[in-house]
């Protein structure tokens, strides 16, 4: 199995690749600016975070929309990632009211897929300014917090997941559970 | 499947051997895990060619060059301690914004290194840089003193040394596990990180010797007060005491809100934040009160502890609860243990007061500066 990791430069993008060294998966960064028929020989696509408004800066991120839009392969959107997934497929996203930064709760309304095996709330940290407001068609709300109510999407058919917190901090607890789960997907 | 300290050994030693051939290469020793630990791998795959230096920069803690040879005197017997704390001091005395202050101490580092290598004839540096140190520098958080190659820096025609770091791709966590595997002692593999920069990015705001001064002191008080109580760093940083209240934050926090003149740097959704420093007379919630205020332009909220009427600086304390120094959390210490740590430090008649930094990372970095 290899997963390609998108990099925006975000914190904790190098975190993400450790992940899943030590899950035993082999991951490969992939730079925006390369053709989105090269993703073909993955099994999977990761969207790290990083420090750009999907709204304004999208241009800053290359073939992104591309990649979200013509791949057949499974997808997870980490912070920004998850809002250029919801973004480019027809959701809304915008700046917070209450941007969150370090330790959130998250609640989980539907433990599928992705949450598989998380406690109905759990401690999450995060740090973004904007935020999913509405998901694309097609997809579910599977957890929300206090201020941010689309904390995690997933689509009709598993393959596509979005999560607003970092689940590759030490912070966020059981985090690993969410590469865990996105591994699964794949293999399914 | 986790860290193996044995199969990194495994990898890293032949590129080790490979980089390094028959030549020497210096070390830059500050006495912290990592750089200590670089220095051990070194040794046990180099042996005899590495000369490890420790420069005393005159931002070191109180007899610190002295108890880091102390305590790496078995794993680097012949550590060399070059005294360069007059020429960094009189460089820095007066500087105020903190990316300068790193980057000119940056520069005079490398500086002095530069003259080192030639002295002991190599043109190969090594330096303990982990990955905490480059992503936050290329992320454009802070800019650490130990990273250049990542930034594109040709150090090679600049100073004329080529750089080797070995523990790059490795997190804090994992350096200790390393350092632990090396048979390093538990006052090194366990040890509180400290910066290289040393007390300068403790000394917040413009640099003066007396500030320094009043800093060295009170870090060594909140050092000796907080060990051994399972936080992973601890420590104190002075800035100076002009502020003003905000009434309008007041009214939305539910407490007298002050903001200071004095900035301090935080990480807000992946960007850099050089905002103002806030104290809040008596927070209600912690994170309720930090989560409102850094809306703003404020990097750190901190609580009052104790205060006087007079006196030219401000003084918080600083406590973190991290493994890999990505996140941090804020551990809860009680008010009269707070108390008793701001009462030794306002023996000094120029703290005006005390204040605990409630801030987690994110919205703050751990260190202000």
């Amino acid at each position: 199995m290899k997963i390609a990791l998108i990099y925006y430069g975000g914190q904790y993008n190098h975190l993400i690749l450790k992940n899943l060294k030590y899950l035993g998966v082999e991951a490969a960064v992939f730079s925006t600016d390369r053709p989105v028929e090269e993703l073909n020989s993955f099994d999977g696509i990761i969207f790290s975070g990083g420090p750009f408004s999907v709204k304004d800066e999208i241009s800053k991120m290359g073939n992104s929309p591309l990649y979200v839009k013509e791949t057949h392969i499974p997808k997870l959107g980490i912070c920004l990632g998850h809002q250029l997934i919801s973004y480019v497929l027809g959701g809304k996203v915008k700046k917070a009211t209450s941007p969150e930064y370090g330790l959130i709760k998250v609640e989980i309304q539907d433990n599928d897929t992705i949450l598989s095996g998380f406690p109905k709330e759990f401690n999450a940290w995060e740090s973004h300014w904007d935020e999913v407001i509405e998901p694309p068609s097609g997809f579910k709300v599977l957890a929300s917090s206090h201020y941010s109510k689309v904390q995690a999407i997933v689509n009709h058919d598993n393959t596509v997941f979005g999560v607003q917190f970092h689940p590759e901090v030490k912070h966020t607890e059981n985090g690993t559970l969410v590469f865990k789960n996105f591994i699964s997907a794949i293999k399914k | 499947m986790s860290f193996n300290p044995s199969s990194f050994i495994n990898e890293i030693s032949p590129q080790l051997i490979e980089k390094v051939g028959n030549s020497k290469v210096l070390i830059a020793v500050s006495g912290g895990v990592d750089s200590t630990t670089a220095a051990a791998l070194a040794y046990r795959v180099l042996g005899e060619r590495v000369i490890p230096v420790m420069i005393d920069t005159g931002f070191l803690r109180e007899n610190e060059a002295n108890s880091v040879r102390e305590m790496t005197r078995k794993v680097i017997p012949n550590l060399v301690v070059e005294d360069k704390s007059e020429e960094f001091l009189s460089a820095l005395e007066g500087v105020e914004d903190a990316e300068e202050k790193r980057k000119k101490f940056r520069d005079i580092f490398y500086n002095t290194i530069s003259s080192l290598a030639r002295k002991y004839g190599t043109t190969m540096m090594m330096q303990g840089t982990i990955a905490a140190d480059w992503v936050e520098t290329q992320g454009g958080i802070k800019t650490q003193h130990n990273v250049l190659v990542q930034l594109g820096i040709n150090t090679e025609s600049q100073w004329g040394f080529t750089v080797i770091e070995p523990l790059a791709d490795l997190y804090k966590n994992e350096v200790r596990e390393l350092a632990r595997f090396l048979g390093l002692p538990p006052a090194i593999s366990e040890r509180q990180p400290f910066p290289g920069p040393g007390l300068l990015i403790r000394t917040v705001g413009k640099v003066t010797r007396e500030k320094l001064l009043v800093e060295r002191q009170a870090n060594s008080i909140v050092e000796r007060r907080l060990e051994g109580k399972g936080f992973s760093q601890y420590f104190a940083v002075t800035f100076d005491s002009d502020c003003e209240e905000d009434l309008e934050k007041s009214k939305e926090v539910g407490s007298k809100v002050k903001i200071y003149k004095s900035r301090a740097t935080g990480v807000k959704g992946d960007v850099r934040s050089y905002g103002h420093i806030a104290s809040v007379e008596s927070p209600i919630s912690v994170r309720e009160t930090v989560m409102k205020l850094s809306r703003y332009d404020i990097t750190h909220v901190m609580s009052i502890v104790s205060n006087k009427d007079k006196g030219k600086y401000a003084v918080a304390i600083r406590a973190v609860l991290t493994e890999d120094f990505m996140t941090a959390d804020v551990p809860s210490i009680s008010a009269e243990e707070l108390k008793t740590i701001a009462n030794e430090i306002m023996e000094n008649p120029l703290v005006k007061e005390v204040l605990f930094d409630i801030t987690s990372k994110p919205p703050a970095t751990i260190e202000l500066e």
